[in-house]
């Protein structure tokens, strides 16, 4: 074959460098590839560890940190913070609160309710509810206006946040004013006036579809 | 295919031993050094015969040394005007001394020493020459038939040819050991400047070499009858007139008696003993037996039944040589040399890479098991933190906590709160300050944009709730306007001071009567007056601000 050389030489580097040829042709087209495909797979079962691991450990934090604030979402609860601003259901509740004190006149007016575009609602599959509320009262004594106050903001069924209050004399105490008080025939003698929003929240499936607004 | 590795990785060499009646076959390995074959050139099959003795030998290379009286030496000294040209001009200049001579080769020698007293002359010549000039030795041997049938063997085997040197230029770093070594036991032979080595071979050949400050000076082989140990004396007295020959030649060449003179003869004691005591000249004759000059020259010869023919002497020490001091060039053996060169270099370079390709396809396995392995354990850690996930996913359902829900609702009703604002307690407070002050009316306000809208929450520029109450205070028309903005002014103090801690700010926004220059005052005096003035009453304001940040 060539010259000098034998041919078992010839073939034998022949072979060897069809062995190292081959060797290397299969290592760049197979098993370089399984390797990248291993090391990826590998990335990827880690990131899903590592990311299952925080949210295990999220969980678990959280219910740490629910085991307290269970009490206070149960007083939430026990408050009435989530019902649905039935109508119905406020005047009665506003009637109650009232028949608990001497009050001559309270006339309640609810504007109609709008949704609050909130994301922690939204998250926990909620809505927000408000209604804008006020009231007009008649009494002989400021202590029965503030009482009348003080239930709203405590018994009343959710959140009521008083943004507007005003108490007026109606006129100098007279000695006719105090007979027909005595006589069963009470006249006023202050007159006032609270607004409110009433805030609530109810699950998605408990009310009407409706565009959210930004009240305000 | 372990003919082509190289031979220092297997150090197993064959020297071809070129005589003028033949060639002597020596195999050189780490055991010793064995005379393999002894063939007359005209043995029949003389080629076929030299390459069976190659092929079974199993050497790896092979050592053409030629020992005859053939080779045609002259010395030159040579003007090389610049490096670059020197390669072109040595081989000029040698192709002109031997212009016949196909094998040809040549040498830089060292400078030989000034006579002594013409030093400085010789120093003053040297800066005077522009031309630097060397000294070559020039080597050449004529075409034979000979050396045709050792080609021919040679290309019959798988075998690396290592080259072909000349035994007395190969041997002259021998001598210079042998003279070396044995000084160190015989310090009166120190500083003598020529050196002569006397051996017979198979061929039956006497080789001397003539050394001066170890560089080659004369050779000579000449044809010695075997020794007989019935009379050796015969033999020494041969010997030692070939001796006086060189001797004789030495003195051509610049030899005095002062320069000092080493003779080492290799060979039998009984038959080199005589020689000294027939020496003419001054010298110091040692004789070695060829075992003691193989121990001092640091060769393993094997254990050796002749200890007269040194031959092997020159075997082994030419084969221990990476490279041969003056490879001599020829045709022919360029001929075998260079493709089985190339077939090496292309082994060697396949073998790296077939290395390569393994070591690589090693370290990739070894990444590709711990990928694997990593995995594995990835998996488990996976299938693990999943049975955890859902152990806690299954607990929290089963406590029925929906944790946005609770979140959520906590957040809204935290946020709330944050702006809401109780009156009553602000009421009580300004009640307490108020004293026998009457008041007529309030009016409370807390109000601004819902908090809880997204939009408010996420960026929008955020405006605090405003939070007033306004106090509508009546004073009877009898007092002096003074004195009610005095009490006014008072009232207003003793506020700010309950209800700055809870941070609000009170302020008169309307007195009873403006008493400054920009007042407007218009009084009924009189009876008239007096009873007006009864009926009438003074009015004033005070508001209360929350100036602390509320929502």
């Amino acid at each position: 074959m060539v010259k000098g050389v034998n041919d078992k030489i010839i073939i034998f580097i022949i072979a060897l460098m069809a062995l190292a040829g081959g060797g290397g042709y299969g290592l760049y087209t197979y098993i370089l590839p399984e390797v990248e495909k291993k090391s990826t797979e590998l990335q990827g079962v880690r990131s899903y560890v590592d990311q299952k691991y925080q949210e295990v450990a999220k969980m678990k934090e959280e219910f740490v940190l629910l085991q307290s604030q269970l009490r206070d979402f149960k007083e939430l609860e026990a408050n009435g913070f989530f019902n649905n601003q039935d109508r119905a259901d406020a005047v009665a509740n506003f009637s109650k609160l009232v028949d608990r004190v001497g009050i001559l006149k309270a006339v309640p007016d609810y504007a109609s309710g709008a949704l609050i575009n909130n994301q922690q609602a939204e998250d926990a599959a909620q809505v927000l509810i408000k209604s804008h509320g006020k009231v007009d009262i008649e009494a002989i004594e400021d202590v029965d206006i503030y009482t009348l106050l003080k239930f709203m903001q405590e018994r009343y069924p959710g959140s009521v946040d008083i943004t507007k209050f005003s108490v007026e004399r109606m006129g100098p105490l007279t000695a006719a004013t105090l007979r027909d008080i005595g006589g069963g025939h009470p006249k006023p003698l202050l007159k006032g006036s609270f607004e409110f929003d009433w805030r609530t929240m109810t699950a998605k499936t408990d009310i009407k579809p409706q565009a959210p607004t930004g009240a305000k | 295919m372990a003919h082509l590795i190289p031979s220092l990785m297997q150090p197993s060499r064959i020297v071809i031993l070129i005589m003028d009646d033949g060639v002597a076959v020596f195999h050189v390995t780490r055991k010793g050094v064995q005379l393999l074959d002894d063939l007359h050139w005209r043995s029949s099959d003389f080629s076929d015969k030299l390459a069976e003795t190659l092929s079974k030998s199993g050497a790896t290379s092979a050592v053409i040394l030629n020992d005859t009286v053939d080779p045609h030496y002259r010395k030159e000294k040579i003007p090389i005007p610049t490096l670059l040209d020197k390669a072109n001009i040595i081989k000029r200049r040698l192709s002109v001394a031997f212009p016949n001579f196909p094998i040809r080769a040549s040498m830089m020698l060292k400078q030989p020493p000034p006579p002594k007293g013409a030093a400085k002359t010789s120093k003053e010549k040297q800066e005077k020459d522009a031309v630097k000039t060397e000294l070559h030795l020039f080597a050449a041997l004529p075409a034979s038939d000979a050396f045709g049938k050792i080609v021919h063997a040679i290309s019959k085997v798988d075998i690396q040819i290592m080259g072909y040197g000349l035994l007395p230029i190969e041997s002259r770093s021998l001598l210079a050991h042998l003279v070396k070594n044995i000084s160190k036991n015989k310090l009166d032979i120190e500083g003598s400047s020529w050196a002569i080595l006397i051996s017979q071979h198979h061929g039956g050949g006497l080789r001397q070499i003539v050394v001066r400050n170890d560089e080659l000076a004369l050779t000579r082989v000449t044809p010695v009858m075997e020794p007989d140990p019935t009379s050796p004396g015969a033999w020494a007295a041969e010997v030692s007139q070939e001796i006086q020959a060189t001797l004789s030649y030495l003195s051509r060449f610049g030899y005095t008696p002062g320069d000092g003179l080493d003779i080492i003869a290799i060979g039998e004691s009984e038959f080199l003993a005589p020689i000294e005591s027939m020496m003419s000249v001054p010298c110091h004759f040692t004789n070695l037996p060829v075992s003691v000059a193989a121990a001092y020259l640091g060769l393993n010869i094997g254990v050796q039944n002749d200890q007269h023919h040194a031959d092997i002497i020159h075997a082994g020490w030419t084969a221990k040589k990476i490279a041969l001091e003056l490879p001599l060039v020829s045709r022919e053996l360029i001929s075998l040399q260079q493709p089985r060169r190339v077939a090496l270099a292309f082994m060697l370079a396949s073998a790296v890479s077939l290395a390569g390709v393994l070591g690589y396809a090693t370290d990739i396995g070894m990444r590709y098991y711990g990928l694997t392995t990593n995995l594995e354990v990835a998996q488990a850690d996976k299938k693990k933190i999943d049975e955890i996930y859902y152990e806690e996913l299954k607990r929290k359902e089963k406590m029925g906590i929906d944790v946005p829900l609770i979140k959520g609702s906590l957040a809204v009703s935290r946020t709330l709160k944050d702006v809401m604002i109780d009156p009553l307690p602000l009421l009580e407070s300004v009640s307490k300050e108020m004293q026998d002050i009457r008041l007529d009316k309030f009016e409370f306000s807390n109000d601004g944009p819902e908090v809880l809208d997204k939009a408010y929450t996420t960026g929008q520029p955020q405006t605090s709730r405003t939070t007033n109450l306004t106090l509508y205070i009546s004073f009877s028309g009898t007092i002096e306007p003074k004195a009610g903005n005095q009490e006014i002014d008072k009232l207003v103090e003793r506020l700010n001071n309950s209800l700055n801690s809870q941070g609000y700010l009170a302020e008169v926004t309307k007195q009873l009567q403006d008493l400054t220059y920009t007042g407007v005052i218009k009084r009924e005096f009189g009876v008239t007056g007096e009873q007006r003035k009864s009926e009438e009453r003074y009015k004033a304001e005070v508001v209360i601000k929350k100036v602390a940040k509320n929502g």
